[in-house]
């Protein structure tokens, strides 16, 4: 017997001796009414209430984890947003910039494409963020490779206002009017930080150090 | 790290611990970090209850449904074109992983942190082959140099000082030309950082844990706070997974209702710094990702777990608030348990797992305080199930005679309530006898393990409980 019909076997053996009536098939065809009407009603649980305006709780649960924000009025605003933020903080070395935003004007230093490894500065949209737990959500596909989530050491992130939900919930309802399971979604909360020595907060663990959001009123 | 059991000499582990003064100062910082950041974080959250309730009446759904819910599960991953593999056995899990390891001709492996890794001893098992596992977890990363097991399922070297941390990396990163000791919590990290950046670069394969599974999309949900599950997941050329079969949930919506609980019980953060959704290899116009995906499912006596009366351990998706509240393992420190799960839910799973013969003690290891029930996220009873274990103990007679013949003699005695009360009442007088003088007992034969450490107080007044209340009781009809 396979290790996979040993597994499902035992526990169908201890759930059927407490159930009888139990069927125990090894199809996924053949769900329990209360399984296959789980996965397509897909309740929704207790979500936690906020009465804040979205976007202004957004940015306290982001700022309250490191993370910083510039507020923009269009989408005109986002390439002098990028540019003084890279200015300001002194950010030297290279900028790789997601194919998503490539129409951006951006100066000609700037690069387009996955993350190499060697920049200092990833510039990347976002696929939605989320007012409940302050997270930033991307959605890997070959326009927002993932990478740029993680290998650079600042990570600066253009959020549109429209793109903000309330929930985490609200993504999973978005993804799925996108196309389905993408390989990787990341909820970014912050610069990336550890706790392991000493139980004391250090912030730049392996992830970005810096974590800084372009906000897009107007779009 | 090999892990080899060692709970059989849980009393040995704990008195030595008790009296190692780097590990009591760690563990100190238990106190101050966890339990407080985590009630913080629930305060802010009326519906904490609630949420606590759905959670587990999702999960017994869950539980009562696993069969469907992995067939779901697996039939979704294939979807995506990722790779199943049943493991009745830790044994069976660590060549599985190995034969995959080798067949991507590895050399090196990036992994995340996986507490069924450690079941499984990955790490040993790679080694005798050949192949160098990494560590990649700042915690892990400390006790692989220290060679040592993880002492906390969350935080693995809760039990290292900074000073310690700063000798091994002193030793072990001179040959990357890192040779002066650095000292500051800061620049220990970024040191970490520049090493362990180089191994992400250059490993062939990433091994991760996964918090949850979901059945509907063929996704595992994985948390950290550093992103280097992140990093193993997504710059290796193959991304193994390695879970137990219970992390499975249905939809993504139910596992939103566990990461409500999860960071908040963990670390007091309302959301882990990088909460990911990953499933499959590289899709069509992918510029990066694995090229290859496969989730080792592992059993390992779960579903001995689950056919018992302990199946609520099932519920238990690892976030350590039982072990940062117990004030066992407060005392003692993780190593003590013996093997890969310390604290109360270790003392529940791991007799389970590794057989109650060789961890008698850990069952005892508790003082039925109840902490660990309360602050469960899962409701899982713990108290009630470490004294299931007792009873077990009791019964297949795995104590030492000595505690058997008290036993035995004590439930004679209990029975005969006469007789009780007569011998309570001689042990009541005699020992205030003994302490007519100072109010307390010094030394007592037969309980000296109490009478080390601090003074018998002992009764003013001569009388038993028994004997107080029915006076009282008398006085009180008669007036």
């Amino acid at each position: 017997m396979s290790a996979r019909d040993a597994i499902l076997g035992r526990l169908q053996t201890a759930l059927v001796r407490e159930n009888p009536s139990r069927p125990a098939p090894m199809s996924v065809d053949d769900a329990p009414l209360a399984v296959s009407e789980r996965l397509s009603t897909k309740p929704v649980s207790t979500l936690p209430a906020f009465s804040e305006d979205p976007t202004e709780r957004l940015i306290r649960m982001m700022e309250s984890v490191q993370m910083t924000v510039t507020r923009v009025q269009t989408s005109d605003d986002v390439l002098n947003a990028v540019d003084d933020y890279i200015r300001s903080e002194g950010l030297d070395g290279d900028v790789t910039v997601a194919p998503a935003l490539s129409e951006i004007a951006w100066p000609e230093h700037y690069r387009i494409g996955s993350a190499s490894g060697t920049e200092a500065t990833s510039v990347t949209p976002c696929l939605a963020a989320v007012a409940e737990t302050g997270s930033v959500v991307f959605a890997s596909t070959g326009d927002t490779p993932a990478t740029l989530n993680f290998l650079p050491d600042n990570h600066i992130v253009v959020v549109n206002e429209s793109q903000v939900l309330r929930h985490v919930d609200d993504v999973w309802t978005q993804l799925r009017e996108a196309c389905g399971a993408h390989r990787a979604v990341n909820f970014v909360t912050g610069p990336s930080r550890t706790g392991d020595i000493e139980q004391t907060i250090e912030i730049g663990a392996h992830g970005p150090r810096r974590m800084h959001v372009v906000l897009v009123s107007g779009a | 790290m090999s892990v080899q059991v060692t709970s059989h000499t849980f009393k040995q582990n704990a008195a030595e611990a008790l009296k190692d003064a780097p590990l009591q100062d760690a563990l100190g910082n238990l106190k101050v970090g966890f339990i407080k950041k985590r009630l913080n974080a629930i305060e802010l959250v009326p519906e904490w209850q609630r949420i606590r309730d759905e959670a587990r009446e999702m999960k017994n759904h869950v539980l009562e449904n696993l069969d469907h819910y992995l067939l779901r599960y697996e039939h979704s991953v294939q979807a995506n074109g990722g790779h199943v593999h049943w493991a009745e056995t830790s044994a069976n899990a660590g060549e599985i992983i190995v034969d995959i390891c080798k067949k991507a001709n590895a050399k090196t492996v990036a992994k995340g942190k996986s507490m069924v890794g450690e079941e499984a001893e990955v790490n040993r098992r790679l080694e005798e082959v050949g192949i160098a596992p990494i560590e990649t977890d700042l915690g892990e990363y400390i006790i692989q140099l220290a060679e040592e097991p993880p002492s906390h399922i969350i935080a693995p070297a809760v039990h290292k000082t900074k000073e310690q941390v700063s000798e091994l990396f002193h030793k072990h990163h001179q040959q990357y030309g890192l040779t002066e000791k650095i000292t500051n919590r800061v620049d220990l990290v970024t040191e970490a950082r520049t090493v362990l950046r180089e191994k992400f670069r250059n490993a062939d394969v990433g091994i991760t844990g996964a918090n949850f599974l979901v059945a509907e999309t063929g996704q595992h949900v994985l948390v950290t706070n550093e992103g280097n599950g992140d990093l193993s997941s997504n710059l290796p050329r193959v991304h193994i997974v390695i879970v137990g079969i219970e992390k499975v949930v249905p939809t993504l919506e139910d596992a939103s209702l566990l990461l409500r609980l999860l960071a908040r019980s963990a670390t007091g953060q309302h959301f882990s710094n990088y909460t990911s959704l990953m499933g499959g290899p590289k899709r069509d116009g992918d510029k990066d990702g694995p090229e290859e995906f496969h989730v080792v499912l592992v059993d390992n006596k779960r579903t001995e777990l689950f056919d018992s009366e302990l199946r609520e351990m099932l519920r238990c998706f690892r976030c350590g608030a039982c072990i940062n509240h117990c004030p066992v393992y407060g005392a003692v420190g993780g190593h003590a348990y013996g093997w890969v799960y310390p604290g109360p839910m270790g003392s529940v799973i791991t007799p389970a797992m590794v057989g109650l013969e060789k961890t008698r003690d850990l069952p005892h290891a508790c003082t039925l305080n109840g902490r660990c029930a309360e602050v469960c996220p899962m409701s899982i009873p713990l108290p009630s199930l470490l004294r299931k274990h007792r009873r077990t103990t009791f019964e297949k007679q795995l104590q030492s005679m000595r505690s058997r013949t008290a036993l035995a003699l004590w439930s004679q005695v209990a029975r005969r309530p006469k007789l009780y009360r007569n011998l309570s009442d001689l042990a009541v007088r005699t020992l205030s006898w003994l302490g007519r003088r100072q109010g307390h007992v010094r030394r007592l034969p037969l309980v000296s393990a109490w009478t080390k450490s601090r003074n018998l107080p002992t009764s003013g007044n001569n009388r038993t409980f028994i004997s107080e209340y029915t006076a009282q009781k008398n006085r009180s009809e008669s007036s």
